[in-house]
């Protein structure tokens, strides 16, 4: 891989950590504002994946392995959060 | 002799220093049947317990220890470990590969699962060990347990999942990428694709119990209060284990429903019925596995529509099971079925298991689960499922292999034997648990109208336990008594059978191929290579040895954890300075993996499960705030200044690293060993900071134990801190040998794997960042 791909992407992870900052200090919704954080952070870690892991140029399967790893903890997060929407703990 | 041959069977240092795997499979098989031994007895002291409500064998703790550890080696200690003696043992063989991809860390995950059961042991001269359940519940364990003995337990079960995952990476690589030639993954024989589907069960359900696992220590170390504190509590660990623990009852079946296939095939003369259908069925239980463990939960009080989902998923479970048992009976129908030993058991665990299987149905009603939960009705339906299904499966396989192990037949009189004396004693101890549907588990007190049920089971322990007896004398006398075997006693198919009994070393005389679509050996195997491969190691069992010592020093006396760690650090840089010859296969059928080699590829999949241990323990966060209802506003706990230089320090470092990667490609000694020492540079800042962060907040008196949102930050980043320390470890040898000129010109792939983990380390804190300090 170019070196100057690594350099641009490294600039891309600042730039997004950077808007994070400004987005968290913007006077919007605190739904939005979460949300738009975590989209970022996401963003983030696919780029780091795909370039600095390598991930784009390697064949689907090995991915395959980590989005199975991500799907189950995503099903994991989902459920066990929704569980107990609505239930007070005190 | 040198470590590229083998000592004699008979010679100590053999056992302690091979990693061939069929070695490595024996000392399993040893092992698995010693913890079988121990549990069992423990079983039978508390069925004797049991057999009147006022006996007094066992005082209440004892009996609750009793319990507790039966039901933990059983599960962890002997079903999983028999299968992968088996495993260790045939898989190879059956996919007609040298050894498996790794040999040392096959042996690493042998010895790291013995000293873990050796700290569960200990544990018992410790004033109390483990005495919660199997399942560990909280706040139980965390608050009311407080004995050193349950801290060592739980160490113990931690060394077992540091050597489940360096199994599964092993057996994952080895699957995928040391196949003969032509040999398809659906071509596969039954076992191997009963323990392909195991260990991908175990590289994604493991590491949740190790997340449990750390957040419990912390919990009763440190004084976190993710399970004393109501909003995470008994709710957050049911979650937690039973996203392991379900699938884990599928881990223990699998590799049972491959030795059915392959010997029903054996046994009926007949292809298997469907088999492309148990195969898809078998791939859909392990998928949907991790979307039932919520039916455990029931009575928990959760969201009516998450206990519907659970249902559905559970009722859903149920149906591919349905089509695979189908198939293995419709596989013996008109057949000329040959009922030696090994079918014979088949045979009988599969009528077992279709009874666990039926009530397991029962189970998931939410209705009939308010009834059932929590009494001797639910110990019946796992016994049948995984004492029946998987242990008697499981031994059906012992016998069926034990001729190519050995080079000897067993008695087939003892054996029917002791497939009678199981079947009477097995349903003598477990079917009157059905019957006391009324009666709750793990108590020793009972109602007087149960008692005659209790002691017909009673009876029906200690035949059962004598059957096994059976089965030991049987395969000692005859391991020097028995008629040779010849290699294939059975007339079998598949590939291990095509080799002499016990095989050579290297396991065949040529290399197999399927490339015609039939069994071929082309070429000479192993001596054609030049410098023979390698088969002793003394360092899987010194890390093992040492990892023990340290975690044991933990909770008798610090020195012994520092004589461990010592003795770590010299063993990991043993490791890497041994000279260990071990080839891929050079005709090897790698789909889907074919441009992946074998260290990127156990890279990638030890990450996977990294992932997942992350990923609980992350998930373990958003729960606990979403069940508080208050939670510090950002910038009030934590200092976002902080965590912001920590962010940009760690993507700086990922670029070095990937800078140190491109240096070495083009060859420059001096910017590939300058990268890497801007990362430990950046690392060693990134701890810095994050001390400093820590230190802060103790002056202002925020400590583990103060409150939810100070004990998840501390663990979280404590454990993502551990691992940058640990990939700082790994950078200071590379960048001493980066020094001297590694790397460059050649090696430079040590670097992208190294890569690969410390991304990962900084993808984690991307999420890290803004979730403890913006959101």
């Amino acid at each position: 891989m170019r070196v100057w791909v690594y350099f641009a992407v490294f600039a891309a992870l600042v730039l997004m950590t950077v808007l994070e900052l400004v987005v968290f200090g913007m006077p919007l919704p605190r739904l939005i504002i979460d949300m738009s954080i975590v989209g970022l952070a996401g963003g983030k870690a696919l780029l780091i994946a795909l370039f600095f892991q390598h991930l784009a140029y390697e064949p689907k399967s090995l991915s395959s392995f980590a989005l199975l790893g991500i799907g189950g903890v995503v099903a994991f997060l989902i459920l066990s959060v929704y569980s107990i929407i609505g239930i007070a703990f005190g | 002799m040198d470590s590229h041959q083998l000592p004699p069977s008979y010679s100590i240092k053999r056992w302690l220093l091979t990693t061939n795997h069929k070695d490595v499979g024996i000392l399993y098989l040893v092992t698995s049947l010693y913890f079988l031994i121990l549990g069992g007895v423990l079983a039978l002291i508390f069925r004797l317990q049991l057999a009147q409500p006022g006996l007094n064998i066992l005082s209440p703790p004892a009996f609750n220890q009793a319990v507790t550890i039966h039901g933990l080696v059983m599960v962890l200690f002997v079903v999983s470990p028999l299968a992968f003696a088996l495993a260790n043992y045939v898989v190879p063989l059956q996919i007609g590969a040298r050894d498996l991809a790794f040999p040392r860390l096959n042996a690493l995950s042998y010895w790291l699962y013995l000293f873990g059961g050796l700290l569960v042991m200990i544990s018992f001269f410790q004033d109390r060990t483990l005495d919660v359940g199997w399942t560990l519940y909280q706040p139980l364990t965390s608050v009311f347990s407080p004995y050193v003995g349950v801290n060592t337990g739980g160490l113990g079960l931690a060394l077992l999942t540091a050597s489940v995952t360096v199994s599964t990476v092993n057996f994952v690589v080895t699957i995928f990428r040391s196949r003969a030639k032509g040999l398809r993954l659906t071509a596969l024989p039954m076992f191997t694709v009963g323990v392909l589907l195991t260990v991908l069960m175990m590289l994604y359900a493991f590491p949740a119990l190790l997340a449990g696992i750390i957040l419990l220590a912390s919990d009763r170390i440190l004084g976190t209060v993710y399970f004393t504190s109501p909003q995470g509590g008994a709710i957050l660990w049911d979650h937690i284990f039973w996203f392991f623990g379900h699938p884990e009852v599928y881990i223990v079946l699998f590799p049972a429903l491959g030795v059915f296939g392959d010997i029903l095939v054996t046994f009926s003369r007949r292809p298997l019925f469907a088999r492309r259908i148990i195969i898809a069925a078998m791939v859909v239980v392990a998928t949907l596995s991790f979307l039932v463990w919520g039916h455990h939960m029931f009575l928990t009080g959760m969201h009516p529509d998450v206990r519907r989902a659970f249902t559905v998923t559970t009722i859903a479970i149920s149906l591919p099971f349905d089509a695979i048992i189908l198939s293995f009976i419709y596989t013996l129908a008109k057949a000329r079925i040959e009922l030696k030993t090994p079918m014979l058991f088949v045979l009988g665990s599969i009528a077992i298991f279709i009874i666990g299987g039926i009530t397991g149905v029962f189970l998931g009603s939410i209705a009939l689960d308010y009834v059932l939960r929590g009494t001797y009705f639910v110990v019946a339906h796992f016994h049948y499922t995984m004492a029946g299904g998987a242990l008697v499966g499981l031994i059906a396989g012992v016998y069926y292999w034990y001729p190519k192990m050995t080079g000897r037949m067993f008695s087939e009189k003892l054996g029917r034997i002791h497939f009678i004396l199981t079947m009477i004693g097995f349903n003598t101890l477990y079917f009157p648990f059905f019957l006391s549907w009324e009666m709750p588990r793990r108590v020793p007190i009972y109602v007087e109208s149960l008692v005659p049920l209790q002691q017909i089971a009673t009876v029906g322990g200690f035949i059962f336990g004598a059957s096994f007896l059976v089965m030991f004398w049987n395969l000692l006398y005859s391991l020097r008594y028995g008629e040779p075997a010849g290699s294939n006693p059975w007339g079998a198919h598949t590939l291990e059978w095509m080799t002499e009994s016990p095989p050579p070393p290297h396991n065949f005389d040529g290399t197999p191929t399927f490339v015609d679509g039939k069994l071929s050996f082309i070429a000479a195997n192993g001596a054609a290579h030049g410098e023979p491969e390698t088969h002793l190691s003394r360092w899987p069992f010194m890390l093992s040895l040492a990892s023990f010592l340290a975690l044991l020093g933990l909770t008798t006396h610090l020195l012994v954890s520092v004589v461990g760690v010592g003795l770590l650090a010299f063993s990991v840089l043993g490791l890497a300075g041994e000279r260990f010859i071990s080839r891929e296969e050079d005709l090897g059928e790698r789909w889907p993996f074919e441009r992946v080699d074998r260290m990127k590829l156990a890279w990638w999949t030890f990450i996977s499960s990294e992932v997942v241990l992350f990923g609980v323990i992350l998930s373990a966060y958003v729960y606990v705030r979403t069940a508080s209802s208050t939670w510090p506003a950002p910038g009030t706990l934590l200092d976002i200044g902080h965590g912001a230089v920590n962010t940009f320090i760690l993507l700086t470092s990922s670029l070095t690293v990937v800078l140190a990667l491109a240096s070495s490609r083009m060859g420059s000694r001096t910017c590939t060993a300058g990268f890497l020492a801007a990362t430990l540079g950046l690392g060693i800042l990134f701890l810095f900071n994050k001390y400093n962060e820590w230190s802060e907040l103790f002056s202002h008196g925020i400590t583990f134990s103060s409150g939810l949102p100070a004990s998840t930050f501390f663990l979280t980043t404590g454990i993502h801190g551990a691992h940058v320390f640990a990939g700082l470890l790994a950078l200071g040898y590379l960048f001493a040998r980066a020094l001297k000129g590694a790397y460059v010109g050649k090696g430079h792939e040590t670097l992208e794997y190294f890569g690969y983990y410390w991304h990962f380390v900084d993808i984690v804190w991307v999420f890290i960042f803004p979730l403890f300090y913006l959101v």
